[in-house]
């Protein structure tokens, strides 16, 4: 055969054979260990999670007392009560993670893990933490309960009033 | 002697098969059979053939690294048995421990085998890091062996870190609360890794449920590759360091 025969029979822009089947190879390859990676990454992640819910009644308006703080132990929040209307503070730290408590002596919140203080609006006074304590959003139910639902965070002018 | 009636069924034993199959190399009384011995034991074949004078010297290595693997080896064995008495259930683990501790046949031995080598695991791989730094055994070729260590003193750290969790005591529940709060300050992932490590968003079942498995297998199983390519590459590298 010569030189020119070979260049009829096989075209320059042809894919060998051996080209061919290392593409499949390869490709068959990476993309079932990718797609089993994205797999295993993704399974990592929880779809239903059997945790507290996330909104929950904390009683009737009436229950709180104009000018007082109360904790719920259950829910880890304080319901505030002012003239301005309710307000329900996260008593979670934004530091790393302790509940804080409420000091009525000196009208504030202090963290007993590393002494954080925040105003009884939330707002930090002092300490490690640098963000304000987290408030969430209330509503009245259907059955004249609050209504808190931690999905949904406020500002620290708004206040909920009946 | 009396015991001579013994001497025919040894002979029979000692030269069977399966004997021979086990016992390879004969009584090792020779040089030859002595470093047979070793070369065809997979447990032994781990030993370096030479060592150089300074590298047995108690005074140079502390023997800091030979402890943190005799801790590992004592963790693994502790933690496989406590694991036949636990249960990682919101509602039993704290009971299964305090079972352990009052009720169990040596439990509170084992449990306190357990914690006690791990938190001396913790300060041994750090002190074996300061002997390895200060006598500069860092330096090449050992750069690569350097690298495996910082990944096992971090994999000893996780390991402390999940298995404070197990207890299921404030103590714990306030630890993993606070490290994985941390965990969540990373930029732009934090939230992520915290939601995959807790399996949710508090610290309950699902997380204890995580850290279990990490603590028992995952991690442990990582740092025993690990261990092995480290003593491979302390080979490799020429033996323990010291004046060239
Ligand atoms: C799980 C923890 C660890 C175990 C079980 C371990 C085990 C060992 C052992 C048995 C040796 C032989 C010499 C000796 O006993 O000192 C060794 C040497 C060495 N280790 Fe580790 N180690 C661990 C962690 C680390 C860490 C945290 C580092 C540094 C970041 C490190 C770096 C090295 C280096 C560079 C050598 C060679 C030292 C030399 O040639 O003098 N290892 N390791
Ligand atoms: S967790 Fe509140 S100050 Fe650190």
């Amino acid at each position: 055969m010569s030189q020119e025969d070979q260049n009829i029979e096989e075209p320059k822009e042809k894919i060998s054979r051996r080209k061919f089947l290392l593409w499949v190879g390869w490709g068959s390859l990476v993309t079932s260990l990718v797609g089993s990676f994205l797999g295993t990454a993704r399974f990592l992640f929880p779809n239903v999670l059997f945790e507290p819910p996330s909104s929950f009644k904390v009683g009737k308006p009436e229950d709180y007392a104009e000018g007082s703080i109360i904790f719920s132990e259950e829910h880890n929040i304080f319901i505030l009560h002012e003239k301005a209307g309710f307000r329900a503070i996260s008593a979670v730290c934004t530091h790393v993670g302790c509940i804080v408590n409420w000091n009525q002596s000196q009208n504030k919140f202090i963290c007993p893990c590393h002494g954080s203080t925040f105003s009884p609006t939330g707002e930090v006074l002092s300490g490690a933490a640098i963000g304000p304590l987290k408030s969430f959003s209330i509503e009245l139910a259907k059955d004249g309960k609050l209504l808190v639902d931690t999905r949904k965070t406020v500002k620290k002018e708004d206040y909920f009033r009946v | 002697m009396r015991l001579s009636f013994l001497k025919g069924p040894f002979k029979k034993i000692s030269e069977s098969g399966l004997w021979r199959s086990i016992f390879r190399t004969g009584f090792p009384d020779t040089e030859r059979k002595r470093s047979l011995f070793v070369f065809g034991n997979f447990f032994l074949h781990i030993l370096p053939v030479k060592i150089r004078k300074h590298g047995l010297k108690f005074r140079y290595t502390l023997c800091l690294g030979g402890i943190a693997f005799l801790l590992f080896l004592i963790l693994a064995i502790t933690g496989i048995l406590l694991m036949f008495y636990y249960v990682p259930d919101v509602n039993r683990a704290y009971e299964d421990m305090k079972d352990l501790e009052f009720v169990v046949s040596f439990g509170i031995l084992l449990r306190n085998l357990h914690r006690w080598s791990a938190h001396a695991m913790v300060a041994v791989a750090f002190l074996h890091m300061c002997r390895v730094f200060y006598t500069g055994s860092y330096k090449p070729p050992r750069e690569f062996n350097w690298v495996i260590g910082v990944t096992l003193l971090f994999l000893t750290m996780f390991l402390s870190f999940t298995g404070y969790l197990l207890p299921w005591d404030q103590l714990a529940y306030w630890a993993v609360t606070v490290g994985t709060t941390i965990a969540g300050f990373v930029p732009l992932a934090g939230g992520t890794i915290r939601y995959i490590l807790l399996g949710g968003n508090v610290v309950g079942q699902g997380a204890l449920l995580r850290f279990y498995s990490l603590h028992i297998i995952v991690v442990p199983l990582i740092m025993s590759i690990l261990i092995a390519v480290h003593f491979w590459r302390v080979r490799k590298d020429g033996g323990i360091s010291g004046p060239l």
